[in-house]
């Protein structure tokens, strides 16, 4: 399961590389702090510092940006629990119970519940991924191009099909994004849709166009919105008591497994994320719990399995993309151009030939879980403050650092430029309800898909019956096409669930107001 | 829009991104058929071509929708409709978008600016175009008083250059600093 040379390799690699643990602070720091910021989602915060790890070297690179993702998985609990203001979508759950637990006085023990499930599930997640990933790389390394491609298309089929609420509008945005990605010359040396630039020869520069899609098109859509928020009666904090939450989270195994499960599931599969995985597994907790009405009023259960769900997300998703080099969502195609900047493919090939590397990024995941407990403990006391910074503030100021970092990427106003094109691009397929994501991950495999295409295409000569002598292509289609058409029924089903849930808690929250009878001000 | 004596409203701002993807995917498979008709070409790009020329057409009525207007003045059934559409899709998947005209004339008018900011950052400086971005686009955010509107900036502006002076490796043009 694991290769023990490798194992005591990364751990060398981990002890002379002292440079990388210095980012894990920071990167956990910037993490938490975005993420708390509401408006600003874990993928948003990794985009915009995307460019500083370019300076970097690789090993610290990937250090900084997963410390980032872990923070982020965190950092907008806070706010939930406290202020009942998710400070990004993927902590959406942890206001349900998170908030109610506060308004009986239990936002300590509610705050280490959270923080405790996060590090508890998150190093579950990448134990789990060490000792998969390699049998998993010999797997992968059998399949030839046309798996290969079949794979890829399956994986931007998901990304499209799940990542909206209209299955059409996300297969546009995954087609659009492909289409995208393999502007300028192919590996067959044709040049197409380059209009004559001949800083496109090369193709779109991917990490510019990405800052573009996936935070500026956000950001843009802030810019008429500006939270005050007003101050809720300071609310003290008690490491005493968040340390007892974190010790009680032990009496919950297995709500912390099943959010576990399904996080890193829904990790796993492209094109789902952690913003929904929270509320599946809510939803699931609440299903199967004897008490399930007792859910939405202050459970520490809904707080665990919402937690525990986010933060083995970032396992599961890791596993794709370091087998498969294919991304699953906005977070990890931003590690993929991280890799690719530093001019490596992760893949089979990455983990056979490096897998001490491998190992050491997957160890240092489970050291950050760790420092999580004691960064976020301090966080918790700012948090406050930080989520009411007001989006005027904000917003310039994140939107003057994106550019310099398109700048940074290769001293050029093509950057900028390319930025602001895709910023206008990701504004307008976020308000019509395009997943961004999709448009992203096809743009970074563009190039891959019809690489691997060609190739199969060359080394059958064009023969479409080629691919019967190849039944695990062939098997592949078929899940596509059967998963395809379950999407298409379970979506419906989803969604009617998560719009029960959410008004049940609307119902809920209103009640508790009536019955308080006094008007409530808050937002 | 009257049309066939129905009242249907129309998505303007969808009907016009989606026709806009139809064109640069049209004009992009015309670019690269007047390349080469090769196989090795348009292997991949032609029939994804087609694919999303065919997915714009499916999407396409999704930018209208009828109105059966009431002469009673009761509310038209496709309003509760989208109002419980709106409700679906508040379940943060996408950051929920606001509608009123005076946020989408904020939204395009920071789109605007940053386009501005992105092609004078070389003829003003880094320095300067900066400055200006912030300033305005606190102003766009809706930022009155005169002391942020200046300090704020020159906050932003210091730390930015100065930082990524150090962290790159690459020239910086800048006019004051």
């Amino acid at each position: 399961m694991i290769d023990m040379d490798a194992f005591m390799g990364a751990l060398g690699l981990m002890a002379t590389s002292a440079g990388s643990w210095g980012w894990i602070v920071p990167g956990l720091i910037i993490g938490l702090v975005f993420s708390a910021i509401p408006g600003i989602s874990i993928t948003m915060a990794m985009a915009i510092v995307l460019p500083m790890s370019l300076y970097m070297d690789f090993f610290s690179a990937v250090v900084f940006l997963t410390s980032v993702y872990t923070g982020a998985g965190f950092g907008g609990s806070v706010p939930a629990i406290l202020m009942n203001i998710p400070g990004s979508p993927s902590s959406f759950a942890t206001t349900f119970d998170g908030y109610a637990m506060s308004k009986k006085g239990e936002h300590n023990e509610a705050l280490g519940y959270a923080l405790f499930a996060s590090t508890l599930c998150g190093i579950f997640g990448y134990v789990l991924l060490l000792f998969v990933v390699e049998p998993l790389a010999d797997i992968v390394l059998k399949i030839g191009p046309l798996e290969m491609f079949a794979v890829a298309l399956w994986g931007m089929l998901l990304l499209g099909s799940l990542g909206s609420t209209y299955i059409s509008r996300g297969l546009l945005a995954a087609a659009f994004g492909v289409l995208l990605g393999t502007v300028g010359m192919n590996t067959a040396g044709f040049i197409r849709g380059t209009m004559g630039l001949p800083t496109l020869l090369d193709g779109i520069q991917p990490v510019p166009a990405m800052i573009g899609l996936l935070a500026a098109g956000q950001l843009l859509s802030l810019a008429g919105k500006d939270y005050i928020l007003e101050a809720e009666g300071a609310r003290s904090v008690s490491v005493k008591r968040i340390l007892l939450g974190c010790w009680y989270t032990f009496r919950y195994p297995g709500v912390l497994l099943r959010g576990s499960v399904i996080g890193i599931v829904i990790g796993a599969v492209p094109g789902v994320g952690s913003s929904v995985g929270n509320l599946i597994a809510y939803a699931e907790a609440k299903r199967t719990d004897k008490d399930s009405s007792s859910f939405g009023k202050g459970n520490p259960k809904g707080v665990i399995a919402a937690e525990s769900a986010v933060a083995s997300a970032e396992g599961g998703s890791m596993a794709t993309m370091l087998a498969l080099g294919i991304p699953g969502g906005g977070a990890t195609a931003i590690l993929l151009a991280a890799f690719m900047m530093h001019n490596i493919v992760p893949g089979p090939t990455f983990i056979e030939t490096q897998k001490d590397m491998v190992y050491a990024i997957i160890l240092n995941n489970i050291v950050q879980a760790i420092v999580l407990l004691v960064v976020g403990i301090g966080f918790i006391y700012v948090a406050a403050n930080v989520v009411r910074v007001r989006t005027r503030y904000v917003l310039p100021a994140i939107l003057v650092v994106a550019t310099m970092g398109t700048y940074a990427v290769n001293g050029s106003i093509a950057g900028p430029i390319t930025f602001f094109v895709f910023a206008c691009i990701g504004f307008a397929l976020v308000r019509y309800e395009y997943p961004v994501a999709a448009t992203v991950v096809g743009l970074l495999l563009g190039r891959m898909l019809e690489t691997e295409f060609l190739r199969s295409y060359q080394l059958t000569g064009g023969r479409p019956a080629y691919i019967l002598d190849h039944p695990a292509a062939v098997a592949i289609l078929v899940l596509m096409m059967l998963s395809m058409g379950m999407t298409a029924w379970g979506k419906r089903k989803q969604a009617r669930h998560e719009a029960a849930e959410a008004e049940a808690m609307e119902r809920l929250h209103r009640e508790e107001l009536a019955a308080k009878g006094t008007p409530h001000h808050q937002s | 829009m009257n049309f066939r004596g129905r009242t249907v409203s129309v998505d303007w701002g969808h009907l016009i991104v989606l026709l806009l993807i139809a064109a640069a995917t049209g004009w992009y498979l015309l670019d690269a058929r007047s390349v080469s008709t090769a196989a090795n070409n348009l292997l991949l790009i032609q029939p994804l071509s087609i694919i999303a020329l065919i997915l714009v057409l499916v999407i396409l009525p999704q930018c209208f929708r009828v109105a059966e207007q009431h002469a009673d003045g009761a509310t038209p059934v496709h309003e509760t409709v989208r109002a419980r559409e709106e409700t679906k899709a508040s379940d943060l998947m996408q950051p929920k978008l606001p509608t009123e005209r005076v946020e989408v004339i904020k939204m395009l008018m920071l789109a605007g600016l940053l386009g501005l900011f992105v092609f004078l950052l070389k003829p003003l400086g880094f320095d300067v175009a900066i400055f200006l971005f912030s300033a305005a686009g606190m102003a766009i955010c809706g930022e009155r008083r005169p002391l942020p509107l200046i300090a704020f900036p020159v906050i932003v502006t210091l730390v930015v250059v100065m930082g990524f002076k150090a962290l790159m490796p690459y020239p910086m043009p800048t006019t004051i600093l």
